[in-house]
């Protein structure tokens, strides 16, 4: 992907409400054309910080540069953005039609040329023929449509999605992510899209801006992100890691659970504390004695295309995902490739997470929710 | 089934709702001036209302005010509830709240007294002695309907998903016409509740208009209040009964027009906002219309006063074009109504001096007003004891008798009365004595004593007055005291047997007498003597005796305050009033006695002869003074204390 | 600090103005008044001598809460029927709740008079079909439904409102759930009315408490209550002090009494009340 003029430049913002920090010194520039995703838990300030491009929140400090200008003060109405909300906020008392024509007549376009995008937009989103229906008559993927077509329909130049997906269903969601990334790239408009879905950020996304407690934790490629987490909060966040406290004892070396690997990272100090990261998929699992560590399988999960067990090893509890049957209670050895080993430097996060001692597929589910309005609105104000 | 079981329930509602709707329309027709006796049919209240131009400009006074404060209210509420809807803070969003219910809470009396002060006050700043008019008016009634709006519209406020005004700022529109575009429908159905409630507690105010109001504007519920020292005029009735109709087929022409609508396009969503705003542009209109209406009767009064004998002593050049306030009590002059005369009207036509005629119910209203000194009169009509007080606080002034040949006509047992000794300050209007009236079908004796007001043969068939001055009267005349006693313990023990009478009592009334007596309700009530003229013409078994222990006596007077600003036309109209033609209309519409000798001798005066207005026997008889402050607490506190038993 | 809290100050702006101009301003006279004696001087004389009021305020308060829970019991279902009716329907259904309020007060307490009297509608009725009479007039009975009477509507309007908007998916996604009729009120319905409700009760209940002329012609000016009370400070007796600090007591009661509501109402749609 071709990387294009930065469109939109954020500089040292800082935002709190009633005396809480919500963004410390966010620094962030988006390309123009780019897919970049807002990644976090709620109460990160990802939405805060759409809401400070879209216009509806100043920042206490810092400034944000709109196409080379600073577009501090210009109010909402006067911006090159459009906003998808969560819950769509698609007006009640006004039709389909009417809800896609409304920045349109704000433009005070033509009623022909007006009709005319309406179509367009409606084929785009395909709901065709659906222009005189109520709005409380759609169902949510309906909806998600049509607020899609009316931010579209005043053609912005930077299109703001704030959890578009959260409230529609697991196939609908899939479909919509597709769709949405077809559109991105068919318009070529830059999209910034706020989730706390990691999956969804990985699969649509250029960049993925992962935030947390109001700060950037870590910006990068999907693959980038994925493979070289910065920190234990984006190692935990992004899919399934195993976090070790490790000792870097010189480059290329790194001793985890009283061993010494083989890795490919240098540059740290001499026998400087760190994190290590390796992924549940990166494990080998050989028998005991062939092992370069040696556990006893506390539990089995069928998954489909692989097993996620958890092994004991030596009291810290591993993830890992193979496609080989090993039953409870049997003692098996696991094997690591040097490339497979991500070491970081300790962080705030170390020793939060990445041991599966109390793991349980419910929980992380719980723990994941869909921000309720409450919590969305915690983190907004 | 379901269906049904709601569609019974409503009715059950509205047959609560509209019963006494129904008994109003049925007793707008009453063929006799009942107003809880029918007896035969005839549109006669209805003739009476289009000559009653004093009710119907107050009816458009009302509409006019009800509509502006009701849309101006619904504008500062509805931004008062987006404002106090955003706030963040909360202890400011609950001071906010709290503070817009106290209209609510304060009890109305309370309201419209603080708030004339305040007006007043201001107006004392910016020296103004008119102070209270429309402006105040509006802004009282504003006042009080701002609660009513704000507690509609921020329910709606809550269920609107806020990211809609952000959403329509997204697409281009300010702030500004992101609320009115995308908000303001959103909420349109609490706008919509608001402005309905506060048209209906607008249009129907009574106390908080009654102090804030002043000589030029009166509303209709003023003038239904005022008469309820007399009695609500049946013609009430058939106004009322007559916006009813035309507003319900109002209702059922917007109903079917809706229905067709509807019809026409029925798979096209209709938005409720523009049906909304029809019901109200509708609804406007149908005001305006009203009040149009109104405007084409004036002017049908026809004048029947032979005035070719004084006309020329009222035309006096200087004073026409110029204007009186003259505040009387309610029901309490020749109005044009029964082929009598409208006295007013025939004032301001030979004297081409404008009357703004208004009206009280109590001398305590009046002195409420006019110690306020926000508002100027120039003709009053107090009673005896009020008459004192207003001239020991220096609130009349001295009349000039130059100016009022006719006071000739005012009979020697009228002149250099207590509260005017020197025959200064006041020009006798009316009288009467306060009598007992019984019903012959359920009282066999001839009752010639209070003391039957104690007896238990007549248990829960005793009515007596709901004012604690009169209902202390017949006490203290059992007792052989005086009514205007400083001795606690002659007021004790006055008290006592009133509570001793309470068990007995039916209720306490004020102009509900009429009603009770006519029907057949009660046996026995005190009243006025006039009132009891008015009672027996609905009721032939109704009789009436002073008893012998005394009774009380009043006076009411026309004076002039000492804020007057147009005292020569005020003496005009005094000097009007005593004018024997004048007063006979006066005299026989208000059925009291006529302190007037010319009239006294006509022979077309027909309550002349009457044994009840004029008895020929003498009898103690003692009228109200002023009571002192210590007194007036006492006589309060034992009141309440013998309601309470 | 920035725009838009500049815009939201601009906007209560006026109403602030305005409450302190015509509700703060004349409640700090009444207060005045409730703390000083005829000739201006601090007192607290006022304040003592309401303890022979006890009774009073305490029938007040009892027949408000009877009146308000009537107009509640009533309303509600009403408020529900209008809401589940066709647009148009509900519209007329609205006018109709309101219209008996728009004839004046006085006449329509005179009419009620004339349906409950003992030689009134009713008892004729009554008597007609052989039954004994009945004393409706002039009992406590009659106060509390004049008081129904002429503030039912403030109860139907806000609830009808409220619930003109709530979802009937949500009801039905209740049903889904398992929830039976009662449980769907219960649990669904009844919560997402409570702003309403709790409108609703608030413009039933502070009116009701401080009325006078209901209890004077329906109440036969048997049932002293303390708006008659305090009327009769500020007229006959020209206590305007002893008036005020019964006023200001009131109040001060109602402020009690909702509070008291709100521990049992939601505390965000308490935050409508006080």
């Amino acid at each position: 992907m071709e990387k294009n003029a930065v469109i939109i430049d954020l500089k040292n913002i800082s935002v709190s409400f009633d005396g809480q920090q919500i963004l410390k010194d966010l620094n962030l520039y988006i390309r123009d054309g780019e897919f970049i995703t807002l990644l976090g838990p709620s109460g990160c300030g990802k939405t805060t910080t759409l809401r400070i491009i879209a216009g509806f929140l100043e920042p206490d400090s810092g400034e944000v540069v709109f196409g080379g200008k600073t577009i501090n003060g210009v109010p909402a109405h006067k911006r090159q953005v459009n906003t998808i909300f969560q819950r769509y906020a698609l007006f009640p008392h006004l039709n389909v039609f009417e809800n896609i024509a409304f920045g349109l007549k704000q433009q005070k376009k033509s009623k022909d040329e007006i009709r005319k995008t309406v179509e367009e937009m409606l084929a785009l989103v395909n709901l065709r023929g659906f222009e005189k229906r109520n709005i409380s008559s759609l169902s949510g993927g309906q909806q998600q449509r049509v607020a899609i077509a009316r931010a579209l329909a005043v053609k912005p130049r930077v299109l703001l999605l704030d959890e578009p997906l959260g409230a529609l269903d697991l196939k609908l969601r899939k479909d919509m992510q597709a769709e949405l990334k077809n559109i991105q790239q068919r318009l070529g408009i830059t999209f910034i899209y706020v989730t706390h879905d990691q999956e969804e950020a990985l699969s649509m996304s250029d960049t993925i801006v992962v935030m947390d407690g109001g700060a950037i934790q870590q910006i990068g490629s999907p693959t980038d992100i994925y493979n070289e987490p910065r920190n234990a909060f984006v190692a935990d966040f992004i899919g399934e890691s195993n976090i070790l406290d490790g000792i870097m004892h010189a480059d290329f070396s790194v001793e985890f659970q009283g061993m010494k690997f083989q890795c490919v990272d240098k540059g740290f100090g001499k026998d400087e504390p760190v994190d290590v990261v390796v992924r549940p998929e990166d494990v080998d699992i050989v028998a005991p004695e062939a092992g370069m560590l040696q556990g006893v399988v506390t539990s089995v999960t069928f998954k489909g295309v692989h097993y996620e067990i958890i092994v004991d090893i030596d009291g810290f509890k591993w993830m890992i995902q193979t496609t080989d049957y090993s039953a409870v209670g049997d003692k098996i050895g696991i094997c690591i490739k040097p490339e497979e080993i991500q070491v970081m430097h300790k962080s705030a996060y170390s020793g939060l997470y990445g041991d599966y001692s109390s793991f349980s597929e419910e929980f992380d589910e719980l723990s994941d929710p869909i921000p309720t309005a409450e919590s969305d609105e915690a983190a907004e104000e | 089934m379901k269906r049904s079981v709601s569609k019974l329930y409503t009715a059950l509602i509205m047959i609560f709702l509209y019963a006494p709707m129904l008994v109003m329309i049925v007793l707008s027709f009453n063929g006799s001036s009942s107003t809880s006796v029918m007896s035969g049919f005839s549109f006669k209240w209805y003739g009476e209302l289009l000559k009653d131009t004093v009710t119907l400009q107050a009816l458009s006074n009302t509409l006019v005010l009800a509509i502006a404060s009701s849309l101006l209210s619904v504008v500062i509420g509805t931004a008062a509830a987006v404002g106090i809807h955003a706030m963040k803070k909360k202890w400011l969003k609950n001071a906010v709240l709290t503070v817009t219910n106290i209209p609510m809470m304060n009890p109305e009396i309370v309201t419209g007294v603080s708030m004339m002060l305040l007006f007043v006050f201001v107006g004392k700043l910016v020296s103004s002695q008119d102070v209270l008019g429309f402006p105040t008016l509006l802004i009282a009634h504003i006042t009080f309907n701002l609660p009513y709006v704000i507690l509609s519209v921020l329910p709606k406020l809550k269920q609107t998903d806020k990211h809609l005004s952000e959403a329509a700022q997204d697409l281009g529109c300010t702030p500004v016409s992101a609320f009115f575009k995308v908000v303001l429908p959103n909420i349109s159905s609490g706008i919509i509740t608001g402005f309905i409630m506060a048209f209906t507690l607008s249009l129907d105010d009574f106390i908080i208009s009654y102090f804030v109001s002043g000589p030029k504007f009166q509303t209709l519920p003023i003038v239904i209040f005022s008469m309820t020292k007399k009695k609500v005029k049946p013609d009430m009735y058939a106004l009322s009964s007559l916006i009813f109709v035309a507003v319900l087929l109002l209702l059922v022409l917007m109903n079917v027009f809706q229905a067709r609508a509807e019809r026409k396009k029925t798979q096209a969503n209709i938005s409720s906002k523009s049906s909304s705003l029809k019901a109200v542009s509708v609804f406007v209109a149908f005001a305006m219309v009203v009040g149009i209406a109104h405007f084409a009767i004036r002017g049908t009064t026809r004048s029947r006063l032979d005035e070719t004998r004084f006309v020329s002593n009222y035309e006096i050049e200087a004073l026409q074009g110029t204007e009186i306030n003259v505040y009387n009590w309610g029901e309490y002059v020749a109005d044009g109504s029964e082929d009598m005369v409208n006295v007013i009207a025939e004032f301001e036509r030979v004297s081409g001096i404008h009357v703004n005629y208004t009206m009280f119910d109590s001398n305590e209203d009046l002195y409420s007003k006019l110690k306020s000194e926000g508002i100027s009169y120039d003709v009053i009509v107090p009673s005896d004891y009020m008459i004192e007080r207003l001239k020991t606080e220096g609130l009349l002034q001295k009349i000039d008798f130059d100016n009022i040949p006719n006071y000739q006509f005012i009979p020697e047992s009228y002149r250099n009365l207590y509260f005017d000794p020197q025959n200064e300050y006041c020009v006798p209007y009316t009288g009467g004595m306060v009598g007992l009236i019984y019903n012959t079908t359920m009282v066999d004796e001839v009752p010639d004593s209070w003391s039957i007001m104690w007896d238990e043969k007549y248990a829960n068939n005793i009515l007596t007055f709901n004012n604690p001055r009169d209902a202390f009267g017949v006490a203290q005349y059992l007792l052989g005291y005086s009514v205007n006693t400083t001795s606690v313990a002659e007021w004790r023990e006055a008290a006592e047997k009133l509570k001793e009478q309470k068990p007995l009592i039916q209720s306490y009334v004020m102009d509900e007498v009429f009603g009770k007596m006519e029907s057949g309700e009660a046996a026995i009530a005190p009243y006025y003597a006039g009132d009891y003229l008015a009672m027996a013409a609905e009721n032939p078994d109704l009789a009436f005796v002073y008893p012998k222990e005394g009774t009380n006596i009043f006076v009411d007077a026309m004076c002039i305050p000492a804020n007057a600003k147009n005292k020569a036309a005020a003496e005009l109209f005094i000097n009007f009033m005593c004018e024997p033609e004048v007063a006979l209309a006066n005299a026989e519409y208000l059925g009291y006695l006529c302190p007037n000798t010319a009239v006294l001798e006509d022979e077309r005066y027909s309550l002349k002869d009457s044994e009840v207005l004029y008895p020929k026997q003498e009898f103690k008889k003692e009228y109200f003074h002023n009571l002192d402050r210590d007194t007036l607490d006492l006589l309060s506190k034992l009141w309440e204390e013998v309601k309470l038993t | 600090m920035n725009r838009s809290s500049l815009r939201s100050k601009l906007i209560n702006a006026p109403y602030i103005l305005w409450s302190v101009l015509f509700i703060l301003a004349p409640m700090l006279m009444v207060i005045y008044y409730a703390f000083t004696n005829r000739d201006g001087e601090f007192t607290f004389e006022n304040i003592t001598a309401l303890s022979a009021y006890g009774a009073t305020f305490g029938r007040s308060v009892w027949y408000a809460f009877l009146a308000t829970v009537i107009c509640l019991l009533l309303s509600y279902p009403l408020a529900y029927i209008m809401a589940r009716s066709k647009a148009s329907k509900q519209r007329t259904l609205m006018m109709l709740v309101m219209l008996p309020m728009w004839m004046n007060f006085l006449i329509r307490t005179y009419s009620w008079m004339a349906i409950l009297s003992n030689t009134g509608i009713i008892n004729t009725a009554l008597q007609a079909i052989g039954l004994p009479p009945a004393q409706l007039i002039n009992t406590p009975g009659a106060v509390i439904l004049g008081m129904v009477y002429n503030f039912l509507p403030y109860m139907v309007l806000p609830i009808y409102s409220v619930m003109s908007k709530l979802e009937y998916s949500l009801v039905e996604a209740a049903q889904d759930l398992g929830c039976n009729a009662i449980g769907v009120f219960r649990r669904i319905i009844f919560p997402l009315s409570m702003p309403g409700v709790v409108s609703g009760i608030t413009m039933v209940f502070v009116p009701s408490v401080s009325t006078f002329y209901i209890s004077q012609k329906l109440g036969g000016g048997k049932f002293l209550l303390v708006g008659d009370s305090i009327e009769m400070q500020f007229q006959s007796a020209y206590n305007y002090n002893l008036g005020a600090s019964l006023s200001l007591v009131l109040m001060l009661m109602i402020v009690i009494c909702m509070l008291v509501m709100n521990r049992f109402a939601d505390s965000e749609e308490g935050a409508i009340l006080v």
